[in-house]
């Protein structure tokens, strides 16, 4: 049991570093850092959302992916950032950076709501109780904070991210957030809190026959994943600049959970590649296709079943084979 | 006060045989299916497509309607009985395909009509005790008790029953006992599904039809999922009449909080699952 994690932490942390790897991590970075220069600016705009929806991607990917907690409900900590972070600043006048950190942690501490419904329920029982959070957090919203400051239906405007409409600059800001989040993630994947973390995923009977505190860790893993959703929800409601009840619609809550078995939960980079490769492509479809644009997401998310054990996805097939790792070798 | 306590009655027994439905699917099939109540949504849909739109009369446009809803459903959940794999998969799936059929049938024949009115299919009001109640409510909640007394005669008094119940409790065991299990889960699919088009079309001119209206009953279907109300007749009845009295008397306590409705169900059954963690019945499911 341990031997294998512990192998699989090395596969994580240091051969992260092996050359293939490197240099792909490097020329990802350098195209990353010049495209806003070579690409129209409605795909950098698009590059930008599909950042902050990869930090969402790496958020669920902490308490699901690593933890193994079945969250349907990520939507819950987005739209509490979101809202947040936007009334703050809209209606009391905060500077956006300072309402970015308050929307972060209020979505930390809404984290706590999945953390404690973890301890009682398991499996698929908490992932129908998450799924009904951004349900009743859209209800409480739109009918129970006063209008004029939650806007109701319509939502009300945010302020601008950096106070200017800038598209290329709002891009490096997103890139700087992405990369910041997944160095965060690595950290914590790499630490005897990731890997406490996975022992749980695994079998929590055993988790909690060495000793580790499955309660204290489940609530911290939904913690983690609240603040990071919580900022990725606070960036997203200054870019698109607006906020309104679809912050926490469904689809928000299932396309994080398509994005990383695509892309290989429980792993760092896999979030973010299965996000660029799956969001990228539909948003820009979108302006295409015109009336079925809304069967867009749909589509996407009935790839569900091609998912093969659930959390082994194509981008992590994509890096194993960078590193030389045979498929068998792995599990 | 009648017309509270009748309007408690006929939500909580809506959810009693909506909840039958789900736990029958889901003792039979092991799946917990998201996309259940969008069956209602049709059922009711139907009713205001053939009584507006065709202009047929009330009794062949009830029958009819509950007729198509059993069949388009059935076929639906032929569909959705092939999905096999993590349970994730299958929550994710499940509420995905409920929620294309939902906007498939919002924009199939409702284009830009947000709420529609279904008309009752019985006028006139009944005086008691000072208070004019609707006849539609009596006939509601007669045909909804009906119903579930009907569930009860079939679950518990006839050899389908049996049948079915055989296969909830040991699959295995039926299959060995010469029980074919592909026609068990076809009946337990019709059966389901027949109730949630029944449910839908005899509580759909109480309220008006949106293409949200699959929302709410998923929310309290959920809320009995998680107080352990699935799995048994008498469970999903008590914890039906549990949610649906307690959503309905907050609403009315509370003067502007119908919003309530859709935060009450999963709030109290977190609650009794901090009381009770394993859960209402005691059984873990």
């Amino acid at each position: 049991m341990m031997s294998t994690l512990n192998s699989r932490r090395k596969y994580l942390s240091k051969d992260l570093f092996n050359q293939p790897t490197t240099i792909a991590l490097l020329s990802c970075m350098i195209i990353a850092l010049i495209m806003p220069y070579l690409l129209p600016l409605h795909i950098t705009r698009t590059f930008t959302i599909t950042f902050i929806y990869a930090i969402l991607a790496l958020s669920w990917n902490i308490a699901s992916g690593y933890a193994g907690q079945l969250n349907l409900g990520v939507a819950f900590m987005f739209g509490i950032g979101g809202y947040t972070s936007a009334i703050t600043s809209a209606t009391f006048g905060f500077p956006v950076w300072f309402s970015i950190v308050i929307g972060s942690l209020l979505g930390m501490i809404s984290g706590i709501i999945p953390g404690l419904i973890s301890l009682r329920l398991q499996r698929s029982y908490l992932g129908l109780a998450t799924l009904a959070l951004p349900m009743i957090l859209s209800a409480i919203i739109v009918n129970a904070l006063p209008r004029e400051i939650a806007g109701g239906m319509e939502g009300i405007l945010a302020p601008p991210l950096l106070g200017v409409r800038d598209i290329v600059l709002e891009y490096y800001v997103a890139l700087v957030s992405l990369l910041l989040s997944s160095i965060f993630v690595w950290r914590i994947a790499s630490s005897k809190m990731g890997l406490f973390f996975q022992i749980i995923r695994e079998d929590e009977d055993v988790a909690k026959a060495s000793g580790i505190n499955t309660h204290l860790y489940k609530v911290l893993a939904f913690l983690l994943t609240g603040l990071l959703a919580g900022f990725s929800g606070s960036l997203y409601v200054h870019v698109v600049r607006t906020v309104s009840p679809v912050v926490t619609s469904f689809l928000i809550s299932f396309l994080p959970i398509i994005w990383c078995a695509i892309g290989g939960a429980g792993t760092v980079y896999g979030p973010i590649i299965g996000t660029i490769l799956l969001d990228v492509p539909t948003s820009l479809a979108r302006g295409y296709i015109g009336a079925f644009a809304e069967y867009v997401p749909y589509a996407l998310l009935l790839l569900v079943v091609f998912i093969p054990r659930g959390e082994f996805g194509v981008g992590r097939l994509l890096v194993l084979r960078l590193k030389g790792i045979k498929l068998e070798h792995m599990r | 006060m009648i017309l509270q306590i009748l309007i408690c009655l006929i939500a909580s027994s809506t959810y009693a045989i909506l909840a039958s439905g789900f736990s029958l699917l889901y003792s039979v099939g092991r799946m917990l299916n998201l996309a259940y109540t969008v069956y209602y949504m049709l059922g009711a849909f139907l009713l205001y497509w053939l009584r507006v739109d065709v202009g047929l009369p009330i009794l062949p446009a009830v029958i009819l309607s509950i007729l198509l809803v059993t069949i388009i459903g059935t076929a639906i959940q032929y569909f959705i009985q092939q999905i096999t794999g993590h349970e994730l998969i299958m929550l994710v799936l499940t509420f995905i395909i409920g929620a294309i059929m939902a906007s498939v049938i919002s924009h199939f024949i409702t284009a830009g009509v947000l709420y529609l009115i279904i008309p009752s299919v019985i006028e006139g009001t009944i005086s008691i005790m000072n208070v004019h109640i609707p006849l539609q409510y009596f006939l509601t909640l007669s045909a909804v008790l009906f119903v579930i007394i009907l569930f009860w005669i079939i679950q518990f008094r006839t050899p389908l029953g049996t049948t079915l119940r055989a296969a909830a409790q040991d699959s295995e065991m039926a299959v060995l006992l010469g029980i074919n299990p592909h026609r068990v889960k076809l009946y337990a699919n019709v059966i389901a599904v027949f109730l949630a088009g029944v449910a839908g079309v005899v509580v759909a001119p109480m309220y008006p039809w949106s293409s949200t209206m699959w929302l709410h009953p998923l929310l309290v279907l959920l809320a009995i999922a998680i107080m352990g109300g699935l799995g048994s007749f008498y469970g999903c009845i008590i914890a039906s009449f549990i949610i649906g009295f307690a959503e309905n008397i907050v609403v009315f306590l509370i003067p502007g909080a119908a919003y309530l409705k859709d935060v009450v169900p999963m709030l109290l059954a977190l609650l009794i699952l901090l009381v009770r963690p394993q859960g209402l019945r005691g059984v873990k499911i």
